[in-house]
């Protein structure tokens, strides 16, 4: 029983009971929000830490058990703010698309299309769920590994 | 000390009980004398919705502990939550409950959000073929908002946080955070549009 199987286990069960709940894996699926919560908590941790340290964290997230203690624990730090940040994304992806159909709201002249509209209104929900999504079970197991010998980073690459 | 471990579990069993009882049998009032009947009907509805959230946020929970703490850790907790817990291993299962603290309301607030896609995709559908969506369709997604961040909070606040801060105590190590207060008044702003959704039964909404 490793943590790669758990971390697979996890995933599995994440997708499939969505995917069951909505009934509709279209709809479950915005291409433009995963790009934002995925590259842009990248983006902000590479300005915030450095883009040396952001790549050393992603490095030592394959191989913790070769490093001293206060470098793992740096590099988690790192690891567990990008996490924090994708949710902040994914915040950022609701609201700016709220904005956005409300926007082509007020541009469009006549009577509002309302199925158009509330299915963008559904899609806004995605960038919250990706962005917890990534946060509880990616970027929060990658630093737990880090900060422990043996972690998630080395078994899903050896 | 023993005796005090040997009672969690039952503690646990209680708390769990006494919260979710009211909204397990027999509709949303609590009562405490429910006919056979009732039960059978509060349960075929519940059955899908306990499958498709309920139980994946426990095994949610089981993976995210395994993936903080180790596999060695999540026994760890669990041998500490049924009250047998392992000899210099109290930090191993406080690591584990904390996590699987968090993953549970995490997880919830996730599911929620996707019940709140899923609403959405009610109205849009009725939507487009021409009607109001049906108060059944909205009251399967209103329960999927509600009843799966109602369990994460009853089995992530009530059950797992304070027993990660026991296991904490007992390792006598300064505690990590197992959850804020955000996480919860973020469960609890799901319940906004569930309101308004449950409104729109009654009052049509102009959409």
């Amino acid at each position: 029983m490793t943590r790669a199987l758990f971390f697979a286990v996890c995933w599995l069960v994440l997708v499939s009971s969505c995917l069951f709940v909505t009934g509709d894996a279209r709809g479950l699926f915005d291409w433009r929000a995963a790009l934002y919560v995925a590259l842009v908590p990248l983006l902000a941790s590479a300005a915030a830490h450095g883009p040396s340290a952001l790549a050393a964290a992603l490095r030592d997230a394959r191989a913790p058990a070769d490093l001293p203690a206060e470098r793992r624990g740096a590099s988690a730090a790192v690891l567990r703010d990008l996490g924090g940040i994708a949710f902040g994304a994914g915040l950022v992806v609701f609201l700016g698309s709220l904005i956005g159909a409300f926007n082509a709201l007020a541009m469009e002249g006549g009577q509002a299309r309302a199925g158009v509209l509330l299915s963008s209104f559904g899609e806004m929900t995605l960038g919250p769920v990706y962005g917890l999504a990534l946060w509880l079970f990616l970027w929060s197991p990658l630093a737990a590994g880090l900060e422990q010998e043996s972690g998630l980073g080395g078994e899903l690459m050896r | 000390m023993m005796h005090t471990h040997r009672l969690r579990p039952l503690g646990i069993a209680l708390v769990l009980a006494l919260a979710l009882a009211p909204f397990l049998f027999g509709g949303w009032t609590p009562r405490w004398h429910v006919p056979i009947e009732d039960v059978a009907v509060s349960y075929s509805g519940l059955l899908p919705v306990l499958a498709s959230g309920v139980v994946p946020l426990i095994l949610l929970a089981l993976c995210a502990a395994a993936l903080d703490a180790g596999p060695r850790g999540l026994r760890d907790g669990l041998a500490f939550l049924c009250g047998a817990p392992r000899a210099g291993q109290d930090l191993a299962a406080h690591r584990a409950l904390a996590s699987a603290a968090r993953a549970t309301l995490g997880a919830g607030l996730l599911f929620g959000l996707v019940g709140l896609l899923r609403l959405f995709q009610v109205y849009a559908g009725a939507q487009l073929e021409g009607d109001h969506a049906s108060p059944a369709d909205l009251a399967e997604a209103l329960q999927l908002i509600l009843l799966i961040p109602l369990v994460a909070l009853a089995l992530g606040r009530l059950v797992l946080a304070p027993a990660a801060a026991a296991a904490a105590a007992r390792a006598g190590a300064p505690e990590r955070a197992s959850l804020s207060g955000g996480a919860e008044l973020a469960v609890f702003a799901l319940l906004v549009p569930a309101v308004v959704a449950f409104l729109s039964i009654f009052y049509p909404l102009p959409l």
